[in-house]
């Protein structure tokens, strides 16, 4: 093709896309896939980070810089992928049936066996989308054999309906049973007739029976045949028909080369076992090879113990070395899915690019399909293949599979009871992996599968579809080990026994920016600490999904030891030590006293029940109405009118057939009507938290409120009525009605959430059953710290606090983690060994008066004493990776850094069985990054959380 | 060859007489009287009446506007509901065996397969079928002629409405064979025919040529030549110069290949899987069978119906109207409802009831409305549809004047599931009533046939047995 004709497909193409851009269609429509590099198999050769564009199933254009026309749909593989024409089965069974009573019959087409509606995912997954059929090998000629394709339109299907004249004079050529057509009816005039042996049953039967047939289409009478061949056989030499013969052993090529050369006839030789025995035959008779190797993958024969028995693999390379047209195919000892392998197995002393022909532009050329498909050029069908890493090496794999420009096989959209799942498997190579623990591997990969760590090691395995992404350095995701993202600049003081976990909100973009930043789980603590502690959280900010989010919902403790006041310094913590060594010894005394009580076995159960019926009716009672009742509940009914001041401010959520919404309303306690102001989130109605203005009428209960700027059209109406908010919301045209019910009465997320319902449990304890104590949200995460569970952070900073704060919690048997810990390098020696780890003030990493300053995190760390990094800020949690840097050029070493970011961070709050390294079984948060993690500019490329990558 | 064309003519002649035989005799006379009358021609009628004389409709309206004969039988009441007789638009039940296992075999009749006394037969009173086109099986390449019966008459020209109707041709290949040697014995089936009609043209020529030769050698008058045949026609290919064979002399196993070339004769081309819809219409086209052609399609065959559209074939579905297909990658499975995917298309397709479970055709349409379409699509998918498939629109399918009194008597909406029918009338003979059917009887209200005595001594014994226990 000259360059003309090509740019006028171009500029024409780019014109349809304008005028279609309007109202997109498939017709005319262009595509434009981009992978790292293109393996043409043309004379384009490889190209790196090309653009392949597509339209109508055709190739218009592949290169580098080519221009993509902006109404274009963009399809990026991204650069480690590597992308092939579609493979082309030089030999299949596709067309395979029953064979023709005739020794020699073209009456049969192989494309009548093919079914065009069928789904061939099997081989469309290992890379397939063409192949030569034939109706059967068990002929000297079987019929006409096509060229098909494996998706796309049924009636497109069909490339070539009479591609070849298709048989074999091999051994399995030789069975044909002698042919008798009996008359219907037969008579004592019409005899019943005999059957007439066929040839062959031998190699020379078979030439001579080949040297007849050839004859008889020139004219010379020949009999045994059937009627049709003749004539048949004329038409298809007159049309320039090639053969395709199967021929396997030497003297069968041997043979079959001469038949060529003296009749001058265009044979491809399929099979071709001992090809290598006869270059030079094969050479001077121009036949070209469809080489078929016996063994079969996976599996060990006996060939027999003579040297001519034994197969070779070497056939390819012997031939393409000799100049002779060679492609490969499986052949019938193999299932076709494994062409790709066969190819890859025969391809030895050959280059990539040769063996990668084997089965693409050498295979179509083979079968005549060489203007349609086996390598990719503007003009060509638009059927490639998108590899997970370079063609023809181990651990490459088929992730995608594009027939006629369309998708026709997606390996993420596989799934399978019996194949692993590998949806979404990744695997990272990077020349230096960072494990979080201190170690480093040069070179590493981290293969991710469903969410998880799977394998860590020099070379993992690479299961098929799995995405391969190569970078310079990989580390697990970092974790804010102090933190505040996500409570918005709420200065609430919660108690010890809050809960953040239903706070949550997924899907935030600033959790997302600092994601990309590299912290992955951010232990979230209240900006003021309550003198009975306070929890902190570990969850995942920037997951995309509820349930993924929390780690461990108390992670930690923090309470403050430090006090301007040196008077009484540690007092309150003291006695918080004392109260909750207090609150464990009751539940371990009921929990001993349980393990001793014996249930009475004499107790009637009727009584029981009995009792339990009672319950029940006076439940039953009460329920009947306040009138009927007694002084008893009148406390209750004083309760029940009492109006509620601020009976809007809060969350309400309602679950309504239409969708969910969650409502926050800021009002005040008032008895007028006052101003209020709120937001909406409901996934039915937008994906943006919708925020609104109005009135409220305390009166009444009447809500009136209008969309903010921003949200102009938004309508809120309802009536507060029993903690009830009934009322119509209308957004964006649609109006629906919803009924909510209050979740809580704050307004702002993270301030100050609500206790922890405390469970009463109500059933009836027998008698003499030790009595349970009662429950203590508070004093339950300090349980959680005596016996191990949490981790309690103290904050101390002057040496004597930070040996009295350690003494105290060692006399309750807990290690804490100092926090702040100004002078924590002076006891260092005192205290290592005794702590579970510091969190040194970041001041620290430059510290001291003099002219030197000192990096104490380094200090410490060189004493034994784990170091973690932490924010204690929200957004900022992002720097975290800078301050690392900036800690190595104090002084700490990179790897120590690593651990302060990650392992050691994960470790001291209890959660490095989830996250902060990368080992096996730990959730996949892995950040890719451009350098080694403590490498100066160093920044972070891509970030997977739970084997999701985060895209903003 | 022992076949003569004499020897087919005979047994047409004598068919055709039973034929008119087995009608009702001349002067019957029956008023068929309905609470609701479905005419499948044009509104249904509230309170109607139908005249019957000799077999066929002579009036059908309003019970007021029609006057009724004053010697007629009546049948029927306010409480039923009258529809035209449910058509099998193909089937090959009724017969000792359904397949031959000779490839072609055009020269063949299922005359002499079917069994008037099947229980086959019996059923379809049963069912409200009044009319079946039994055909051969599928496993064959070209099979024998097929026959339009009604399952009433107590030898095949009793029950005979059409003889000599019809071939089944399958393109899904038969036992043995794969697509590419079933398509090559069908190709070669209508290759060799013409092959063996030019050969004989051939001939004739050769002869005509040798007369005219010796006429001028001996110097007389050359004879006006007369043709004793006719001219091939039909829109597939042709043999030029046919007229000059008499038809008489070609092989009785050709003929019936000659006249679906011609177009003279029906074919029901079998499609298994959608990949044979566009060979079969191929062949129907190449070889000028296309018009008088329905193809008989498996419930995958939906997936070709943009090529069966836009054939404008009809087709006859398979009697499984849900098509399921599981992905293989995604593993997701998709149903489809078949009827509907031709009814969209505006392709004219019939049900098929026969399978081994029942024989209703009312089901089959009671199943449309199920899954979206309408009821008129549906009723006429078991009347109008099958009647116009097989050419007997101007007989049979509906309830018109001048058509064949063949009318179901149900006791209720044929589409309702607690209908059933009540009585069956075809060609003005009620041949079945719901009180009398001695079978159902036993089995719904457990009357012991007459006769039946081993049934009866078992429930007399049945007694004094657990007595003795």
């Amino acid at each position: 093709m000259n360059s003309t004709p090509l740019t006028l497909t171009l500029g024409f193409c780019a014109l349809a896309a304008v005028s279609l851009a309007a109202t997109p269609s498939s017709q005319g429509e262009v595509v434009a896939i981009k992978a790292g590099r293109i393996h043409t198999m043309d004379a384009a050769g490889v190209i790196e980070n090309g653009t392949l564009l597509v339209r109508d199933g055709r190739i218009v254009a592949v290169g580098q810089d080519i221009a993509i026309p902006p109404s274009a749909q963009v399809v990026d593989y991204g650069p480690y992928a590597d992308l092939i024409p579609g493979l082309v089965a030089a030999d299949s069974g596709l067309g395979r049936g029953s064979a023709s009573d005739r020794s020699a019959d073209l009456g049969l087409f192989a494309v009548d066996n093919f079914d065009p509606f069928s789904n061939r995912a099997e081989l469309l997954a290992a890379g397939i989308t063409s192949a030569y059929v034939d109706t059967t090998n068990s002929r000297l000629l079987s019929g006409v054999g096509g060229v098909v394709k494996l998706a796309g339109a049924p009636d497109q299907r069909v490339l070539n309906g009479w591609a070849t004249l298709d048989g074999s004079i091999s051994g399995s050529a030789y069975n044909t049973p002698a042919f008798w057509d009996p008359p219907v009816p037969a008579t004592v005039d019409v005899g019943m007739g005999v059957a007439e042996p066929q040839l062959p049953d031998s190699l020379p039967g078979a030439m001579l029976a080949l040297e007849m047939i050839v004859d008889m289409a020139a004219g010379k009478p020949a009999t045994g045949f059937g009627p049709h061949l003749a004539g048949d056989l004329k038409l298809a030499l007159e049309k320039g028909a090639t053969w395709r013969l199967t021929a396997n052993t030497e003297t069968e090529l041997r043979a079959l080369a001469n038949f060529a050369k003296e009749r001058n006839l265009r044979i491809v030789v399929d099979g071709a076992w001992d090809a290598t025995e006869v270059i030079e035959e094969l050479k001077s008779s121009r036949m070209g090879v469809v080489f078929e190797p016996r063994q079969r993958l996976g599996t060990v024969t006996n060939w027999g113990k003579g040297d001519a028995d034994w197969p070779t693999l070497n056939v390819p390379e012997a031939l393409v070395k000799a100049g002779v047209a060679v492609a490969v195919a499986t052949g019938d000892a193999q299932p076709l899915s494994s062409l790709y392998q066969t190819a890859m197995l025969a391809s030895g002393g050959l280059t990539r690019e040769q063996a990668l022909a084997l089965v693409t532009s050498s295979a179509a050329k083979m079968i005549g399909a060489d203007d349609r498909v086996g390598s990719l050029r503007a003009g060509k069908d638009a059927d490639f293949v998108v590899l997970s890493g370079a063609p023809m090496t181990a651990g490459s794999s088929v992730r995608a599979t594009w027939v006629n420009g369309e998708v026709a096989f997606n390996a993420k959209a596989l799934k399978s009871s019996t194949a692993e799942p590998t949806a979404q498997a990744v695997v990272l190579e990077v020349d230096e992996l960072h494990v979080g623990d201190g170690t480093v591997m040069r070179p590493g990969q981290v293969l991710m599968v469903d969410g998880l760590i799977r394998e860590v090691g020099a070379e993992v395995s690479r299961p098929r579809g799995a995405m391969v992404i190569r970078g310079a350095a990989a580390m697990p995701g970092i974790v804010d080990s102090y933190g505040h993202l996500g409570l918005n600049g709420s200065r609430s003081t919660p108690s010890a026994g809050t809960s953040y976990s239903r706070f949550l909100m997924p899907g935030d973009e600033t959790a997302k920016h600092v994601a990309e930043a590299g912290v992955t789980t951010v232990l979230l603590a209240p900006y003021n600490v309550s003198g009975s502690g306070s929890t902190l959280m570990a969850y995942k900010p920037a997951t995309d999904e509820y349930k993924s989010m929390v780690v461990e919902d108390d992670a930690a403790l923090h309470i403050v030891w430090s006090s301007n006041n040196r008077y009484g310094v540690g007092d309150n913590v003291r006695s918080m030590l004392q109260k909750a060594v207090e609150y464990r010894n009751e539940w371990i005394e009921y929990e001993e006293a349980m393990a001793k009580w014996t249930p009475p076995a004499d107790e009637p159960e009727e009584e029981v029940k009995a009792e339990e019926g009672k319950d029940d009716e006076a439940k039953a009672d009460e329920a009947k109405g306040d009138d009927d009742k007694g002084d008893d509940d009148k406390d209750k009914k004083k309760k029940k009118k009492e109006k509620d001041p601020d009976p809007l401010t809060g969350v309400w959520t309602a679950t309504e057939e239409w969708g969910g919404l969650r409502f926050q309303f800021k009002d005040q306690a008032s008895e007028e009507t006052t101003e209020i102001r709120g937001s909406v989130r409901s996934d039915a109605l937008s994906d943006k938290l919708l925020r609104f203005e109005g009135t409220f009428d305390h009166k009444e209960g009447v809500l009136d409120a209008k969309g903010s700027d921003g949200f102009a059209g938004l309508v809120l109406t309802g009536k507060v009525d029993e903690e009830k908010l009934a009322g119509t919301i209308a957004w964006n045209g649609a109006e629906h009605s919803f009924t909510a019910a209050r979740e809580s009465r704050e307004y702002v997320v993270v301030t100050r959430p609500v206790v922890r319902p405390e469970e009463s449990t109500s059933t009836k304890a027998p008698k003499g059953m030790p009595k349970e104590p009662r429950l203590d949200a508070n004093m339950e995460p300090w349980r959680g710290a005596l016996e191990g569970r949490t981790s309690v952070i103290v904050t101390a900073n002057r040496q004597d606090e930070i040996l009295d704060a350690v003494a105290a919690f060692e006399g309750v048997g807990i290690q804490p983690i100092l926090m702040g810990a100004n002078e924590a390098w002076r006891v260092r020696d005192q205290i290592a060994g005794r702590v579970k780890g510091v969190m040194p003030s970041l001041s620290q990493l430059r510290d001291g008066d003099g002219l030197i300053p000192s990096n104490r995190f380094a200090q410490l760390q060189s004493a034994g004493i784990p170091v973690a990094f932490y924010s204690d800020a929200e957004e900022g949690a992002g720097d975290l990776l800078m301050l690392a840097n900036f800690a190595v050029i104090e002084g700490m070493s990179s790897t120590g850094a690593v651990r302060a970011l990650t392992g050691d961070s994960a470790k001291m709050m209890g959660i490095e069985n989830r996250v902060g390294r990368l080992a096996p079984g730990l959730d996949a948060d892995v950040l890719l990054l451009s350098a080694a993690p403590t490498a100066f500019g160093v920044s972070v490329l891509r970030t997977w959380i739970g084997g999701e990558e985060v895209l903003r | 060859m022992s076949f003569s064309k004499t020897s087919l003519i005979l047994t047409g002649a004598l068919c055709a007489n039973l034929f008119t035989s087995a009608q009702a005799a001349p002067g019957d006379k029956l008023v068929i009287e309905a609470g609701h009358i479905i005419t499948q021609a044009g509104d249904d009628i509230e309170n109607g009446v139908i005249v019957v004389d000799n077999g066929r409709i002579v009036a059908i309206g309003a019970a007021d506007d029609i006057e009724r004969p004053w010697d007629a039988v009546v049948v029927g009441g306010p409480d039923y509901t009258a529809a035209p007789g449910f058509i099998e638009a193909l089937s090959w039940n009724g017969m000792d065996r359904p397949n031959e296992n000779l490839d072609v075999t055009p020269y063949l009749d299922v005359r002499d397969s079917i069994d008037p006394v099947h229980f086959y037969f019996e059923d379809c009173k049963r069912w409200g079928i009044t009319t079946i086109n039994v055909q051969q099986g599928t496993n064959t390449v070209v099979a024998g002629q097929g026959r339009i019966v009604k399952p009433v008459g107590m030898t095949v020209e009793q029950m005979t409405v059409r003889p000599n109707y019809g071939h089944m041709i399958s393109i899904d290949p038969k036992s043995g064979k794969s697509r590419a040697t079933q398509r090559q014995a069908l190709r070669d089936a209508f290759r060799d025919l013409r092959r063996d009609l030019q050969d004989m043209v051939d001939g004739k020529r050769d002869e005509a040529d040798t007369a005219r030769r010796e006429a001028l050698a001996q110097g007389r008058e050359q004879e006006e030549a007369k043709n004793p045949g006719r001219a091939m026609t039909g829109s597939g290919w042709k043999v030029d110069g046919l007229e000059m064979v008499d038809r008489s002399e070609i092989d009785a196993k050709l003929l019936p290949l000659l006249d679906m070339v011609e177009g003279r004769s029906y074919t029901f081309l079998y499609c298994g899987s959608p990949m044979d819809v566009q060979p079969a219409i191929d062949f129907a086209r190449a070889n000028g069978l296309a018009e008088r052609a329905a193809l008989l399609i498996d419930d995958s065959c939906w997936k070709a119906a943009d090529a069966i559209a836009a054939s404008g074939m009809p087709v006859i579905l398979d009697s499984d109207l849900i098509h399921v297909e599981t992905d293989p990658v995604t593993e997701e499975e998709t149903e489809t409802f078949v009827p509907k995917v031709f009814a969209d298309k505006g392709v004219r397709f019939a049900l098929r009831s026969a399978n081994s479970s029942t024989n209703s055709l009312w089901f089959q349409a009671a199943l449309c409305v199920a899954n979206g379409m309408s009821r008129e699509q549906a009723l006429a998918a078991v009347t109008t549809s099958p009647a116009s498939i097989l050419g007997l629109s101007k007989e049979i399918g509906s309830l018109e004047v001048g058509k064949a009194a063949n009318v179901l008597l149900l006791t209720g909406d044929p589409l309702d599931v607690t209908s059933k029918v009540h009585q069956v009338v075809i060609d003005g003979a009620v041949i079945y009533d719901h009180t009398k059917d001695t079978r159902n009887r036993h089995l719904i209200n457990g009357e012991a046939p007459r006769g039946a005595s081993a049934a009866e001594t078992e429930e007399v014994e049945e007694p004094s047995k657990t007595d003795a226990e």
